[in-house]
C-alpha cells in the first residue's frame, strides 16, 4: 500500500522544476509527515495562495484520514528559503 | 496535561494546517480563530521553561515574554506578522458567529480598504490575510527552533 509520504511526493513533485526547487518530507512520530516545498512556482503568491496550490494537489491523492496525517507543508520561494537558512 | 516547548511547536504547525483546511472549507471564523491559535502556540514554544509569566491569550504580551533568537530583519518580519494578527484576531473569535465577525470587521473599518476589491467577501479576504500572517510566525519559529 502506498504511504502518505509517497503520495505526497507524487502530488507535489510537479512544483519541483527549477534548479533551486526541492521537496523535503520528514516523518513525525508516530504516524505523521511534515514537509518543506521550495519552489519558484510560489513567486508572487501570497502564503495562503501557496497553501491552496499545495492542497489542491494533496486533496487529489489523500483520503480524508490521510489529510489529517499532514502536520504542515511549508511553502518557500528559493529566495525566502535562503533567508530562512541564514536565520537558522 | 504537561505541555513542553516542543509540543507547542508541533501544535503550532498542526493548527496552521487545520486553519488552511477550515478556510478551504469556507469556515472563515473558525479558520481565523485557529490561525491565530497557531501563532499563539508558536510564541508559547519560545517562552523560557522557567518563566512564571502567564500572558493568557495576549499575543503582544506573549511576544514580549518569548525569546526568539533572531536577527533584526527576521525580528521585524515577526513583529509585522504579529501586529497583523493582533488586528484581526482575539480569543473571543471562538465564541462569535459569522454575522457577528462580519459586523465587527465593518465597525473597525476592515470590510474595506487595501486588499478588499469591489464585491469581494471581506471576511474571506481577512481570513486569508490572517492565515498568511500566522504562516510567517510559524515559519520563522520552525526555522529558528533548536531542541
Amino acid at each position: 500500500m502506498e504511504t502518505v509520504k509517497s503520495k505526497m511526493t507524487r502530488a507535489l513533485s510537479r512544483f519541483v522544476a527549477g534548479p533551486a526547487d526541492r521537496l523535503t518530507l520528514e516523518d513525525v512520530a508516530p504516524n505523521k509527515v511534515s514537509g518543506m516545498l521550495v519552489s519558484s512556482h510560489f513567486d508572487g503568491k501570497s502564503l495562503s495562495e501557496r497553501q491552496d496550490l499545495i492542497w489542491d494537489e494533496l486533496d487529489k491523492v489523500l483520503d480524508p484520514y490521510e489529510r489529517t496525517r499532514v502536520v504542515i507543508v511549508f511553502a518557500d520561494t528559493p529566495e525566502e528559503h535562503k533567508l530562512y537558512k541564514d536565520t537558522a | 496535561m504537561e505541555l513542553r516547548p516542543e509540543h507547542y511547536l508541533l501544535a503550532a504547525q498542526e493548527r496552521l494546517s487545520e486553519a488552511v483546511a477550515l478556510r478551504r472549507g469556507a469556515r472563515w471564523v473558525l479558520a481565523m480563530y485557529v490561525a491565530g491559535l497557531s501563532a499563539e502556540c508558536m510564541m508559547r514554544a519560545f517562552i523560557p521553561r522557567d518563566s512564571e509569566f502567564d500572558a493568557r491569550h495576549d499575543l503582544g504580551a506573549l511576544l514580549g515574554a518569548s525569546e526568539w533568537p533572531l536577527g533584526s530583519s527576521e525580528r521585524r518580519r515577526l513583529h509585522t506578522a504579529v501586529s497583523g494578527i493582533r488586528v484581526l484576531w482575539n480569543n473571543s473569535l471562538r465564541y462569535a458567529d459569522e454575522a457577528r465577525v462580519r459586523s465587527h470587521l465593518k465597525r473597525i473599518g476592515l470590510d474595506r480598504g487595501p486588499g478588499i476589491q469591489r464585491g469581494a467577501d471581506a471576511l474571506k479576504v481577512r481570513c486569508a490575510e490572517l492565515e498568511s500572517h500566522a504562516s510567517v510566525v510559524v515559519r520563522i519559529g520552525s526555522a529558528t527552533w533548536k531542541p
